[in-house]
């Protein structure tokens, strides 16, 4: 089931309401229930890979804790890592290093006996598997006790508005809620209602109308000549992965806080950052802050030398390259922001000199400029890698855009181009009123008559520009 | 803590309270600005122009030519009305297949018959495709006049898609540019002589490429390669019959092609076998002015890309075709 769709559009005031409805110590069972048909809708069978990874980290969290010795506890972990970790593998990526050792031994000329199989991703396996395993490694960590009760537990892994595609929750924060008895407040809901609409217009009105042209674009790279139209698609596609993906978190933060649950911020107008580090703190929140967690420090973190900090960096975000998909592109994508991190730390010195020298240190607002068009425009040159199909693609597009061709761009249908513009234009307007604070604080702040032109805007805003078939959320393939 | 149970709380009331009001005021709005589309709408339909299906039920000319781009651009009705003595016009729309023509055409015939129809062959007609129902949304203003037959072709375009009807906003879907421009042409009077031809310029592809000729394939290797989609048949064939059952004459045309090698372009010439078998049950005769059948399309000159005639070729396929056309009638 998709948050963009009118099955979403029912479910989600049912589940709400009967939430409501129900007595505390119910409420578990209607989201158990709830969130399982929610995943059931796309492939049924899959949801046993949730019960399985949910059972295994619920014994293995139990485990833990009743172990008498730390090689028991340990042990538990292992167990709960290597059979999480087993399963993402064998699901998201088998059939992507089978593939790569078949061209590797092809290309040598030596044969290769494991013959071609296809599996399908389960949906979400990425975010699930990753949120319980937080799980386990905080309860080993000594952060937080075994969930005794197996249902909420199992609710924690499973809860329909962040299942598929985030936030990735930590269960310090969030398997308390669970515990907790909530009522309905109306400020609550009026927030996530207001999410949950601007979520949508997000994603009809601006992801999925500018993917229309994206597409035509990146699908077709070697029809395409001019400079301008590879620019003006990597644009356009860092606006619909952007849109896409924040409009799902939105929905999700929305939905969950319509019945008193908070999910984690998961963006922070990222393209207003002025450094690649800054972007991870404002991109994917949750991710870069679980990677963090669980990858960066464990590998020494900042404790240990640059040269093995920085090392640690590159690894971390190799391999958050490789979370996001089973292709080389993505691991090229998480190669080269690991590139631009370790960059940024060796260069940070030479850039206060060179901004002293250019007299720009003492102009913060054009040195902010710069700061922020630069990233920006290092960004766009990784999701060219994102985007693209594959590696050679890729290439080709960055080489078309250095050959510096500007003959004249294709725009395709001139009005879907505009529309998908004037999406784009209405976001930036929205963001840059809301200054620091969060979609749903300038919303809240808004007098009466805003808001509700607010929610005119983003309904026939949606009505008349919207994309109705444009399909599941791009972050549903991690 | 013990639960809030009660259904008459402040919190509950005020709840309710303020999505009554949400929906009341929604719908205010929908209704509102639905009319103003509408009239909108209504101010370009009949006037002849305004692009796409507005000029077409704006039609009264004997001869009307339907199909995609290719009928749009390559069929001019000057040549055709100077041989054949009928009033022509191409009510072809980019990007569309026979759904779309099948649409337009019960638009049309709800409100006059004409003499004959022509419908430009194209394999991509009959080819499945993920938006072959997205691209009927030009039709969702038209939802309203109660034609029994375009109502249900477009309720196939999702389960959901009646009760999307139910607003009236909601037709008006990805036209408000279009809407915008050509009520801003109305209201400075200007007219449209094209009937509907809408020649393209230049040359857009390499003449000196190799040519791709065509290929035959056994019926087996040609479903299993260039599978048509199950239920388009049903709709030629619905074309077909319902233009009879009002007295009209259908007719086929198979036009020229210039695939060439190395354009990455996939040669759907094929289909167009599997679209003479399906008219060939329906007795339409199929009027071929092609590459292989007329040796000056082999002028690299006359294409504007793989799939269309420029403005000198269509005039060249325009006089071919109506001399063709004028045997037939």
């Amino acid at each position: 089931m998709l948050f963009n769709s009118i099955e979403y559009l029912i479910f989600l005031p049912l589940v709400v309401a009967c939430y409501f409805a129900l007595p505390h110590r119910f409420r578990w069972v209607l989201l158990l229930v709830t969130s399982y048909y929610f995943y059931m809708c796309w492939k049924a069978e899959y949801a046993v890979l949730i019960m399985v990874s949910t059972l295994i980290d619920y014994v293995s969290a139990l485990g833990m804790e009743r172990a008498k010795t730390q090689v028991g506890r340990r042990w538990y972990l292992g167990f709960s890592l290597a059979s999480n970790l087993g399963i993402l593998f064998f699901f998201k990526y088998a059939v992507f290093f089978n593939e790569s050792f078949r061209t590797a031994f092809e290309r040598f000329d030596l044969s290769y006996g494991v013959p071609y199989f296809d599996i399908l991703l389960p949906v979400g396996i990425s975010f699930y598997t990753f949120q319980s395993l937080s799980y386990t490694v905080d309860v080993y960590r000594g952060h937080r006790k075994a969930e005794h009760h197996f249902g909420v537990f199992a609710v924690y892994v499973c809860f329909f508005p962040q299942l598929v595609a985030g936030p990735i929750e930590r269960a310090v924060s969030f398997l308390p809620q669970f515990h907790e008895v909530h009522r309905i407040e109306y400020r609550r809901m009026a927030d996530g209602l207001r999410l949950v609409i601007w979520g949508l217009f997000k994603k009809l009105v601006v992801a999925d109308r500018v993917s229309l042209y994206v597409d035509s674009v990146y699908n077709n790279a070697y029809q395409h000549e001019s400079s301008l139209t590879f620019m003006l698609a990597t644009y356009l596609f860092a606006f619909q992965i952007y849109c896409d993906f924040s409009a799902y978190s939105d929905i999700a933060i929305g939905s969950a806080r319509m019945m008193g649950f908070d999910l984690m911020e998961n963006f922070r107008r990222p393209y207003a950052s002025k450094s690649i580090g800054e972007f991870w703190r404002r991109w994917h929140i949750s991710l870069s802050t679980w990677f963090r967690d669980y990858v960066f420090i464990p590998l020494g973190g900042s404790q240990v030398g640059q040269k093995r900090r920085m090392m640690n960096l590159f690894i971390v975000f190799l391999i958050s390259g490789l979370w996001h998909g089973a292709n080389w592109t993505f691991v090229v994508w998480g190669a080269l922001h690991g590139i631009y991190i370790v960059t940024g730390i060796l260069l940070l010195a030479w850039r206060e000199r060179l901004w002293s020298r250019l007299g720009i240190a003492s102009r913060p607002r054009l040195r902010a400029f710069i700061e922020v068009a630069v990233t920006f425009h290092l960004v766009c040159l990784g999701w060219i890698f994102f985007r693209a199909n594959n590696v050679s693609d890729a290439f080709h597009i960055i080489g078309s855009i250095l050959s510096v061709n500007l003959s004249a761009p294709y725009i395709g249908e001139a009005a879907q181009f505009l529309y998908g513009v004037t999406g784009i234009v209405a976001l930036l307007a929205l963001e840059y009123l809301q200054g620091q604070r969060t979609t749903s604080e300038m919303l809240h702040e808004l007098p009466a008559a805003g808001r509700w032109a607010f929610y005119t805007a983003c309904v026939f805003g949606i009505l008349l520009l919207g994309v109705f078939d444009g399909g599941q959320f791009i972050y549903f393939q991690f | 803590m013990a639960d809030s149970s009660s259904i008459f709380s402040s919190e509950h009331k005020r709840l309710l309270a303020k999505v009554a009001l949400f929906a009341a005021v929604m719908l205010s709005v929908d209704f509102v600005l639905g009319a103003a589309l509408a009239k909108a709408h209504r101010r370009v339909e009949g006037t002849g122009f305004g692009g796409g299906v507005s000029h077409a039920v704006a039609q009264r000319n004997d001869l009307l030519v339907f199909g995609s781009s290719r009928a749009m651009s390559h069929y001019n009705p000057k040549i055709l009305s100077g041989k054949t003595g009928l009033g022509a016009a191409s009510v072809g729309i980019e990007g569309t297949n026979i759904l779309s023509h099948y649409c337009l055409e019960q638009l049309i015939l709800a409100r006059y018959s004409p003499r004959v129809i022509v419908l430009d062959l194209i394999g991509t007609d009959l080819e499945e495709t993920s938006r072959d129902f997205d691209s009927l949304s030009i039709y969702l203003p038209y939802y309203r006049d109660g034609n029994e037959a375009l109502n249900e072709v477009l309720f196939q375009r999702s389960k959901w898609e009646p009760l999307k009807l139910q607003s009236k906003v909601y037709p008006y879907n990805s036209t408000l540019l279009g809407l915008a421009k050509y009520n801003s042409d109305v209201l400075r009077g200007k007219t449209d002589e094209s009937n509907g031809f809408h020649p393209y310029a230049g040359i857009e592809m390499d003449p000196a490429a190799v040519l791709l000729p065509a290929r035959t394939y056994a019926p087996a290797e040609r479903e299993r390669l260039f599978p048509v989609a199950s239920y388009k048949p049903g709709y030629v064939k619905s074309f077909v019959e319902s233009a009879r059952n009002k007295g009209v004459t259908v007719l086929a045309c198979k036009g020229p092609y210039r695939f060439v090698e190395g354009s990455g372009k996939v040669d759907t010439r094929p289909y167009l076998d599997a679209y003479a078998e399906v008219l060939g049950e329906l007795n339409v005769p199929i009027i071929t002015i092609d590459e292989t059948s007329h040796p000056e399309f082999n002028d690299s000159s006359l294409f504007r890309d793989d799939l269309h005639l420029n403005a000198k070729g269509a005039d060249v396929f325009s006089t071919l075709f109506a001399e063709a056309l004028a045997q037939h009638l």
